[in-house]
């Protein structure tokens, strides 16, 4: 049996997300068009508007729909002069919920990974340098994951932002709350103890 | 394929499906082989960490079509840690396996080779000679090591390097490199101390590699170049 042309389009379209293969596709689009279709019709407006609209922002290449985001438009941020550099938009998130940071942000998109075919060219390095040069930041922190392609990234980056009059800084490799030491991996563990800090009274 | 443990290095990893990962992998006793490998939700199951390159792990695989399934995975030592030109270096030394070498055939000289040059680089040893020698390494494993004789029995100042020729005295004029007589027998010597044959070798070596990697460039090189 064959679906009517239109249901079908849909599920193809549906299978473009992903860990979305045919089934759950099709399941989706039963439960939209059987269920909700005002959420379906809503989904289709904010996807069609989100499609067109959000670009990246120019100066730190998060997504928005602005030409530059609400972070990098902050006053008050822009006055901390402290740049972290992060691998995606999730990190902004989990960062900006700690509460710890106020300053503002540069997203690279990814990391160097050469066997992937991303080099320096596809992290947007180019507008982290035109931002260092501005003069505008004293601090930067380089908050790209603890993996040895971010090792690398980092490393890049700290190698490119030397000609700039900044200080650069590497988020600390440590334990992570709640966990057992015993079930902690020996790499992260000799981090925690290379990195270890004297203890404050 | 017996279920043995071996010595394996992750060369690259990608993620599959919602918690499993590909990885290609090094070992020690079936060459360059795919995996599966399910890295887990939670914490205490999480394997991401030692998945990562340049981390000595002892592995057992499983499984009989050439994806196969990495059943268990233990850190064997502690990693290398690798930093700034060294650590591209790794990554230059992985790109050529995922690029050249070929699935499922052993190759235990060379999993000894790459882990010494690891060594190498982990102490802060002159790169340029731990690649050229790795490079040799991996030329002898693919079997197209390079035939060093008509340097020594060819009167002639330079040379160049055909592909499926070898080496060729240099008596017309062919739009190709030109090697100096003296730099490739020191090479055949392996003799690297001097700065002038190391750049013939590195000139050499670009040339074959190139050949081998069917004019792709290889990405890692970008790295070394910027800075």
């Amino acid at each position: 049996m064959k679906f009517s042309p239109l249901v079908q389009e849909l599920i193809d379209s549906l299978k473009c997300l992903p860990g979305v293969g045919a089934k759950s596709a099709q399941r989706m689009a039963f439960h939209l068009l059987e269920r909700n279709r005002n959420g379906g019709i809503k989904l289709s407006k904010t996807l069609n508007l989100a499609m067109e609209n959000v670009g990246h922002c120019q100066k730190c290449r998060n997504f928005t729909e602005q030409e530059v985001c609400d972070i990098c438009q902050s006053t008050k941020r822009q006055l901390l002069q402290t740049l972290c550099i992060v691998e995606g938009p999730a990190d902004v998130i989990a960062i900006e919920q700690t509460g710890e940071f106020q300053g503002l942000y540069f997203v690279l998109m990814g990391h160097l990974s050469p066997i992937d075919g991303i080099g320096p060219d596809d992290l947007g390095l180019d507008i982290l340098s035109e931002q260092l040069a501005t003069g505008n930041f004293k601090e930067i922190i380089l908050a790209t994951n603890p993996t040895v392609e971010g090792e690398a990234t980092a490393h890049f980056i700290a190698n490119l932002a030397q000609q700039y009059q900044v200080d650069i800084s590497r988020i600390a490799h440590g334990v992570p709350v709640g966990s057992e030491l015993e079930y902690v991996d020996g790499n992260t563990l000799s981090h925690a103890l290379s990195g270890r800090k004297t203890y404050q009274l | 394929m017996d279920v043995i443990e071996q010595s394996a290095f992750v060369l690259h990893s990608r993620p599959y499906r919602e918690h499993q990962q590909i990885v290609d992998l090094l070992t020690e006793h079936n060459g360059k082989v795919s995996a599966v490998v399910y890295t887990g939700k939670t914490n205490k199951s999480n394997k991401k960490g030692l998945l990562q390159p340049f981390s000595p792990l002892n592995v057992v695989l499983k499984g009989r079509s050439s994806l196969k399934n990495l059943s268990r995975i233990e850190a064997s030592q502690k990693s290398y840690t690798l930093k700034g030109d060294h650590l591209y270096s790794g990554f230059y030394m992985n790109e050529l396996l995922v690029r050249l070498l070929g699935e499922l055939i052993a190759c235990p000289s060379l999993f000894h080779h790459y882990q010494l040059s690891l060594i190498a680089l982990t102490n802060q040893h002159s790169i340029e000679p731990i690649l050229r020698k790795f490079e040799l390494d991996l030329l002898d494993e693919l079997g197209l090591s390079l035939d060093f004789s008509p340097i020594f029995e060819y009167e002639a100042d330079s040379f160049y390097y055909i592909a499926e020729q070898g080496f060729v005295p240099s008596i017309d004029e062919l739009k190709l490199p030109k090697y100096n007589r003296q730099h490739l027998q020191a090479i055949a010597q392996q003799d690297l101390s001097l700065d002038t044959v190391l750049r013939c070798n590195k000139l050499l070596m670009r040339q074959v590699l190139n050949i081998l990697l069917g004019g792709k460039p290889l990405n890692s090189r970008k790295l070394f170049t910027k800075n």
